[in-house]
């Protein structure tokens, strides 16, 4: 499931982050990829640890933590410390690739489990070319480039790519989520469900109806979630 | 239809409690569980400054002529004035229906519109060029927040071309842009005037002014306005009274008493999107936003005016105001999402996404302003002088609004935009962000001498000291101290002519009035200096006005005022400038036939990128500066108390595009050039008027405001008709 979550970023929260970021000391991305996917990987990343990348990511983290949309889609456990990225000029490609399953947080040394794939915009789409994130999912292939400020939410285990930047600077913010949900399919079934009850409380009172399919989706959870 | 349900009252037994705001539930199971992190910073605020104040006790002027001015900061004739100054006329505002300030500021030659995103709101021109939002000015005073000005309690406005910070304070390089209000008159004189017109327009304003006894009169300004437009679902509602009082007229000593309340609340638009680099080709009257989209803004304003005639030429001018501002937005602005392709934007299909604006601001100020001016002389040379001090106190706090989750407008497609679309129940929650704060405090010792040297010879210099002090709750500390300077010389051979070479220039501390101050580095204000030489010409035994003015400006350290690349870039240039050539008409070409024409040439260039900058800006166009403009108004009387007229407004091509860092080659959206034609005809007795105002004639699309950074460029009226009744009494 490939979802677009719009606006998790409000504009001055993407120009603070984008202030941040780009004073910072960018550093070559293949610092962070595995043996394989550091042969195709062309872009210049934020060290984990840079100060910069440390507030931009407290003011993402903010954000994404009041995003109910984000939450229901991704039903997160934890997520791995949002990072940074920067394609332009000769740093300007990441061929296709598949993320790493397991990452291990370096100051907790926990493993994260890595279901979830995102990619949270910063750079405006008219201020560079190119740079769209093509991600092959069961659906077909599909090219994304999102306003600053939206995020898109995809399957880790897609394969993906992002297309080489001919003009301006496309920066990134991207991170892993390891959901309480492991199985794509039943994340997606429990979206779906979800946002059928959130219609009709929307526009009924709560019927019945309602309260059974809302034990569903709590029963369904409680079948499926590790905490 | 839109789905902002009411809460209900009776809960069902559901395992989820309470909250009847229909959030996702899995958003509820799982928690807001990421750790909460410190409030969020930004870097902004807002910060202004001072000035004087406008006098019009004697009666209003008559035709298109400028008359008396105080831009100079003393009573004088434009064409006395050796600055160019164009002056729009009460006749001229109410000929042509300008009910804002912007419609007036139509005609007025090299000057451009932009458009706001979330960041600038409200009124925000270009002038010669350069961005003039922080030259506004009411009665001589800053009146620099962000609101949309109206002209029901405008006597004239004055737009005076070139750096000013000697007479007007910080500021910057293209010209002040300031608002007479209407005085208190020493005659009992009553207007009410009722205007309908197409697209739901409605209009009523009263202008009634009472004498009380002997030196005191009182006047009283009430505006209500509600309007559609021609753009879909596009709306304003505006109310206004402006109440004043004056002592002591005719008298050594006068005080006025004034209050200015205005509250406007429409719809924001945002027009349209790019598409390879032009405007979406779209009906102009097509519109991306929502019909819950609201911009309002509540603006009051007290002054107290207090003038003393110490001798037949010494006087005194004391103004005390306290200006307090609101405003609220939460608009959309549309744009193109990716893949939109010419095949998808011709059959309707390309997806429109929202892209939300939301936020809000308070402001409030308290401007001291006293002025002296005298005439005496020294042997054989005679004195115009002025010394001054100015004390502004600005206190200011903006916000954005972090919607909650998913409270978001969907996105719509380019051939049937949904302008209600089923918006989550949440939409318009408004979460306010963390405030930020600005207070800053100002004093300015200004002074001034015109010397004439022999007859018809003039020089004159003056300076100003603006001391700053600010702090911002984002940690950002702002102290300058700056001088300002304006000197020239007028050579006036008879009454009819005026020579002048003049040489001014101006400063400004931060980003004007989006407030953005870096935090990591400070650089120099933003300083430009103008030289101008210019003639004015007072041509059929002074029925018609004339002036022309070649100039240069050059600006340093060019702010950005965009919050949306400020943060990254605080600096948009290091060093533009414009070239320029400005003709203006003004008057009576008979006594039946009325003009007020300009034509301004422009030649404004990026000379210097900003440090780290890219090199490629340098020897680009401007934004949204084009090379022409020019614009004209002209009536006609006929037998029998008819009028007829029209008049054109026109601007050559303007570039849009973002100022950044790299070496990306600049590709700008270009604006095309543009010519509306107005008309108007009317029935004008010693009673009561009535008249007929076509606006854009030949119903032409064109582009009225442009953003900047592109990203969107707002249409302009289509062809609307409008019927104004107007009694006197």
């Amino acid at each position: 499931m490939l979802l677009t979550v719009p606006q998790v970023l409000d504009r001055e929260t993407v120009l603070e982050c984008r202030r941040l970021v780009t004073e910072a000391d960018w550093v070559d991305g293949r610092d962070t990829a595995g043996t394989q996917s550091s042969q195709v990987k062309n872009n210049r990343q934020l060290p984990e640890d840079a100060p910069a990348a440390t507030s931009a990511r407290a003011l993402v983290l903010q954000a994404l933590s009041t995003n109910a949309l984000f939450f229901t889609a991704a039903l997160p456990k934890r997520i791995y410390p949002p990072l940074f990225n920067r394609y332009e000029g000769a740093n300007n490609a990441f061929g296709s690739h598949i993320d790493n399953a397991i990452r291990t947080h370096p100051a907790s040394a926990r493993h994260v489990r890595c279901d979830l794939s995102a990619t949270l915009f910063l750079s405006d789409p008219d201020s560079y070319d190119g740079g769209e994130l093509v991600i092959e999912d069961s659906f077909g292939s599909q090219r994304v480039k999102l306003s600053a400020g939206d995020l898109v939410l995809y399957p880790a285990s897609s394969v993906h790519r992002v297309e080489p930047v001919t003009r301006g600077a496309r920066l990134a913010c991207f991170m892993w989520i390891e959901s309480m949900v492991r199985e794509t399919e039943r994340r997606r079934l429990l979206y779906e469900l979800d946002m059928a009850i959130l219609a009709l409380r929307t526009d009924t009172d709560d019927s019945p109806a309602v309260v059974r399919l809302t034990g569903c989706y709590h029963n369904l959870l409680r079948m499926w979630a590790e905490v | 239809m839109q789905c902002a349900k009411p809460h209900r009252t009776t809960p069902a037994a559901t395992p989820i409690h309470a909250s009847r705001n229909a959030l996702p539930l899995g958003a509820l199971v799982t928690g807001m569980l990421l750790a909460p992190i410190g409030a969020l910073a930004a870097n902004e605020t807002t910060l202004p400054q001072i000035t004087v104040q406008d006098d019009r006790l004697d009666d209003t002027p008559e035709g298109y002529q400028g008359g008396t001015t105080r831009v100079g900061k003393t009573d004088q004739l434009a064409k006395d004035v050796p600055q160019a100054v164009t002056i729009v006329s009460q006749q001229l505002i109410e000929e042509t229906n300008a009910n804002t300030l912007k419609e007036a500021l139509r005609h007025v030659s090299g000057l451009t519109f932009n458009a706001g995103e979330g960041g600038r709101i409200g009124d925000n021109m270009m002038l010669r060029g350069f961005y003039s939002f922080g030259d506004l000015y009411l009665d001589g005073i800053r009146d620099v927040a962000q609101y949309n000005r109206e002209t029901f309690n405008l006597e004239q406005v004055d737009v005076l071309r070139g750096s000013a910070a000697m007479l007007f304070g910080r500021g910057q390089a293209g010209g002040v842009i300031n608002q007479a209000s209407k005085q208190p008159l020493a005659e009992n004189r009553n207007e009410v005037a009722l205007t309908g017109g197409t697209d739901t327009y409605r209009r009523g304003t009263a202008d009634i002014n009472y004498v009380l006894g002997q030196h005191v009169a009182t006047r009283i300004n009430i505006m209500k306005t509600d309007a559609g437009s021609t753009r879909d679902h596009v709306e304003s509602e505006r109310e206004g009274v402006a109440p004043s009082i004056a002592f002591g007229l005719g008298t050594d000593h006068r005080l006025t008493l004034a209050h200015y309340y205005l509250k406007t609340d429409n719809t924001p638009d945002y027009g349209v999107p790019y598409f390879e680099l032009r405007p979406l080709d779209v009906p102009k009257d097509r519109f991306y936003g929502t019909t819950d989209d609201y911009e309002r803004n509540r603006t009051n304003i007290s002054t107290a005016t207090y003038e003393f005639s110490i001798t037949p030429d010494g006087r005194l001018r004391s103004v005390l105001r306290h200006a307090d501002y609101t405003r609220d937005l939460w608009g959309v602005a549309p744009r193109l999402a990716a893949g939109a392709t010419s095949a998808s934007i011709a059959n309707g299909t390309a997806i429109v996404n929202r892209n939300r604006q939301a936020r809000g601001g308070e402001e409030k100020t308290w401007t001291s302003q006293t002025d002296f001016t005298t005439k005496f002389s020294t042997g054989r040379f005679e004195h115009e002088a002025l010394i001054g001090l100015e004390l502004l106190d600005e206190e200011a706090g903006r916000w954005s609004y972090n919607a909650i989750a998913g409270s978001v407008a969907p996105p719509t497609t380019v051939g049937n935009p949904d302008a209600s679309p089923l918006l989550p129940a949440s939409y318009g929650n408004r979460v306010k962000n963390g405030v930020v704060t600005y207070e800053g405090f100002t004093w300015a010792p200004y002074v001034q001498d015109m010397v004439q040297i022999m007859p018809g010879w003039k020089l004159f210099a003056g300076a100003r000291w603006d001391d700053l002090d600010a702090d911002y709750s984002t940690g950002a500390q702002v102290e300058y101290g700056e001088w300002s300077y304006r000197a020239g010389v007028s050579h006036q051979p008879t009454d009819f002519q005026h020579y002048y070479f003049a040489w001014s220039d101006s400063f400004n501390p931060t980003s004007d009035l989006y407030q953005f101050t870096p935090t990591t580095a400070v650089f120099p204000a933003e300083r430009s200096r103008t030289l101008e030489l210019g003639a004015k010409w007072e041509l059929l035994e002074g029925d018609l006005s004339l002036r022309a003015a070649v100039y240069r400006t050059e600006k340093a350290w060019e702010r950005n005022t965009d919050i949306e690349t400020a943060a990254n870039n605080p600096l948009l240039t290091r060093e533009r400038h414009t070239s320029g050539f400005e003709l203006e008409g003004a008057g009576r070409l008979s006594e039946r036939w009325e003009l007020f024409a300009g034509l301004a040439l422009m030649s404004p260039r990026i000379d210097e990128a900003r440090p780290g900058g890219n090199p490629n800006v340098e020897g680009v166009r401007p934004r949204n500066a084009p090379n022409y403009t020019y614009n004209l108004w002209t009536t006609y009387k006929l037998d029998h108390g008819w009028k007829i007229g029209g008049g054109v407004e026109a601007k050559g091509e303007r570039l849009a595009y973002g100022i950044g860092g790299g070496s990306a080659s600049i590709t700008p959206n270009k604006v095309p050039s543009y010519q509306r034609w107005d008309a108007m005809v009317a029935y004008e007795q010693r009673r009561y008027e009535i008249r007929l105002n076509v606006l854009n004639a030949f119903d032409k699309r064109y582009y009225e405001s442009v953003y900047e950074n592109g990203g969107h460029v707002v249409p302009g009226t289509g062809r609307a008709v409008q019927l104004v009744t107007e009694l006197k009494f």
